[in-house]
């Protein structure tokens, strides 16, 4: 009951997020200087009234919000004032590049991560450890773009150059290899936090009573590792699971961009440079109500883990 | 041999008969020997003997200064162009005698002197856009966690739907309403940032303030104001210390990212991010105009997280000996 009454208040906070999300997009885009009919050759004060009307922009604000709500319930965010091409195609269209690159990454930065943070944890205070944490380190602090420019730059071009031959192309977004340097550029950054997290909650795990018991009953380090403290460490990585898929989508921006993928990412940011509003704002409210999502089910999937919640309702 | 003895038996004997009883001083007793240490300087000892966030520290200090002095100092201004220079390499002198260290850009622009003027904007970026979060986050989690009750859960949901919605997508979206500049970075990300720091603030005020050592001041009859000041605000500063430093690389990052695609401050003035993004356009050509800036944002992100690193470690009371 408890657990039913936790998921109720997730998905109503859930609800209440991508309202607002709603609302504040569209009030930022009446902001914009200018209006639909700017572009189009010069039209008379009546013509401009009745399209006004036709589309329903002369009614009050909220009026027209709930409209833009209705509409994007039917599978409708407007079309694209660059291309006239509906907003729902483009997204349809590109957004499972971006998800295909999104999830490789995020599986290379679990894997890689988990597996270094407790490598690190168990060897603690030795050169496996630094080197991990020196890793880690570097990881956090350079930017995904300047990883991605220079893996660009030493992988693709200069190995091309000295070897005579390719492994990895420069641009693009096809065979198995071609995706292999936009996925480590972009999951780099979560694997360098993922590891410190497991490192640390690893060692936590590792000095905690059970584990003593663990050891006093006479099992061996590979059994108390992954039967015992593994599980429990593995707690605090399952609640960063949204922001990190937040951190991948926006991170995808620009990694698109260095390689010319042809991911929502990249449009997203060519529409902000050539400012296509009306794109801007429909992929912003799909951008955010995905991430609202990811992270409404990574909060009922730890509900479901860990007993704390799902014997004691919510945790403070 | 039995001589010496004697001699040396009959100087302390003369010598011991210096001392007189003085008689017991009870008062002197009790005083307590040895400087106190208090939490702050045995922090402070504890992170000045980490080596490595030492070396980050002076490094960082040392960005600071050359942001503020080597813009003053050099001959050349950030937007001095010099069309008949372009793309110097690094450590040339031009015809007409004009040395540049780190070589010219696309306009024959400085390259050394723009590093330090975009310095200047990213540094002043993240400064300002943290100490806003802080102000903001810590009224706020501190107002919310000293009230409690129903105030606490209405605010705290407000911060939890602000979260939920990712903050660079806000921040994209008010840098295009807004005219481009350093302000606008700054709004920008203040707007979304001061989250964090509130639910920390709030946080540390709920634990604290049911704690027993804040009790037993109560009952011994300290002010409100004191027990703020001298229990409250202390027990919290080391965390807040902490996400403050962490938080600057972060500040520096979203900079970097809004420049690379576009959203930065308007040229010809630069930043890091900008001259990156300048750097990657030709990077096959020219690889040292985004070497150079990529290694300066990366060097002082990394010496901000090892400091922050290491405050923590300094502040653990864990580790306290």
């Amino acid at each position: 009951m408890k657990m039913f009454k936790y998921i109720l208040q997730r998905l109503f906070f859930a609800f209440i997020t991508i309202l607002l999300l709603f609302v504040f997009t569209y009030c930022m885009m009446q902001l914009l200087p200018g209006d639909p009919f700017i572009g189009e050759k010069a039209v008379s004060e009546e013509v401009k009234a009745a399209l006004m009307a036709k589309y329903g922009l002369d009614k009050p604000l909220w009026q027209q919000i709930i409209m833009y709500i209705g509409n994007a319930f039917q599978g409708d965010l407007g079309i694209s004032l660059k291309s006239n091409r509906a907003i729902t195609l483009i997204i349809a269209e590109t957004f499972p590049i971006s998800a295909d690159l999104g999830l490789r990454a995020l599986v290379f930065a679990l894997v890689f991560g988990i597996a270094m943070g407790t490598i690190a944890a168990i060897k603690r205070n030795t050169g496996w450890d630094s080197i991990v944490m020196i890793i880690a380190t570097i990881g956090v602090s350079i930017p995904s773009f300047v990883i991605a420019c220079f893996l660009q730059y030493f992988l693709s071009l200069k190995l091309t150059q000295l070897l005579g031959f390719q492994i990895f192309p420069v641009i693009g977004w096809g065979s198995e290899i071609s995706k292999i340097l936009p996925a480590f550029s972009l999951g780099l950054s979560s694997l360098a936090s993922i590891t410190r997290l497991m490192r640390t909650s690893m060692i936590d795990v590792l000095n905690s009573d059970y584990i003593k018991t663990a050891k006093a009953k006479g099992l061996n380090n590979t059994q108390i590792t992954f039967k015992h403290a593994l599980r429990n460490a593995l707690l605090p990585v399952v609640t960063v699971l949204g922001p990190m898929t937040a951190a991948l989508l926006t991170g995808a921006f620009v990694v698109e961009k260095v390689f010319s993928i042809p991911g929502m990412g990249k449009y997203f940011v060519t529409s902000v440079t050539t400012q296509d509003y009306t794109v801007i704002a429909g992929t912003t409210i799909f951008y955010g109500a995905f991430l609202v999502f990811a992270n409404l089910a990574v909060d009922i999937a730890y509900g479901f883990i860990d007993p704390r919640i799902r014997l004691a309702g919510r945790k403070e | 041999m039995s001589e010496e003895i004697k001699v040396s038996n009959a100087e302390m004997n003369e010598e011991s008969l210096d001392f007189t009883h003085v008689g017991v001083n009870l008062h002197e007793g009790e005083a307590i020997g040895g400087k106190a240490t208090s939490f702050m300087s045995d922090a402070m000892r504890r992170f000045r003997q980490n080596k490595v966030a030492m070396v980050c520290l002076f490094f960082l200090v040392f960005i600071i200064l050359g942001a503020i002095f080597f813009p003053m100092i050099s001959k050349y201004t950030y937007a001095e162009q010099d069309v008949a220079n372009t793309y110097l390499g690094m450590f040339k002198t031009t015809s007409e005698g004009n040395f540049h260290l780190f070589g010219t850009d696309i306009l024959g622009r400085d390259l050394w002197t723009r590093l330090w003027a975009g310095a200047r904007v990213s540094l002043i970026i993240a400064f300002a856009a943290v100490i806003v979060n802080f102000v903001v986050g810590a009224v706020y989690g501190g107002l919310s966690g000293y009230i409690g009750g129903t105030v606490d859960n209405i605010m705290m949901r407000i911060v939890d739907i602000i979260t939920g919605i990712p903050y660079m997508i806000i921040v994209m979206l008010l840098m295009m309403i807004m005219d481009p500049g350093i302000i606008t970075l700054i709004i920008a990300y203040s707007t979304v940032g001061w989250t964090g720091m509130a639910r920390l603030v709030r946080g540390q005020v709920v634990q604290l303030k049911e704690q027993e050592f804040v009790m037993a001041s109560k009952v011994m009859g300290a002010s409100p104001f004191r027990i703020l000041t001298r229990h409250l605000i202390p027990n919290t500063l080391s965390v807040v210390v902490v996400n403050l430093t962490l938080s600057i690389p972060s500040a520096i990052f979203t900079e970097a990212f809004l420049s690379y695609i576009g959203l930065g401050v308007p040229p010809p003035q630069p930043s890091w991010g900008m001259l990156a993004s300048d750097g990657a356009a030709v990077m096959t050509i020219y690889p040292y105009i985004l070497i150079l800036p990529a290694l300066f944002i990366s060097l002082t992100m990394l010496s901000f997280n090892l400091v922050g690193d290491a405050l923590r470690d300094a502040f653990d009371p864990k580790q306290r000996r």
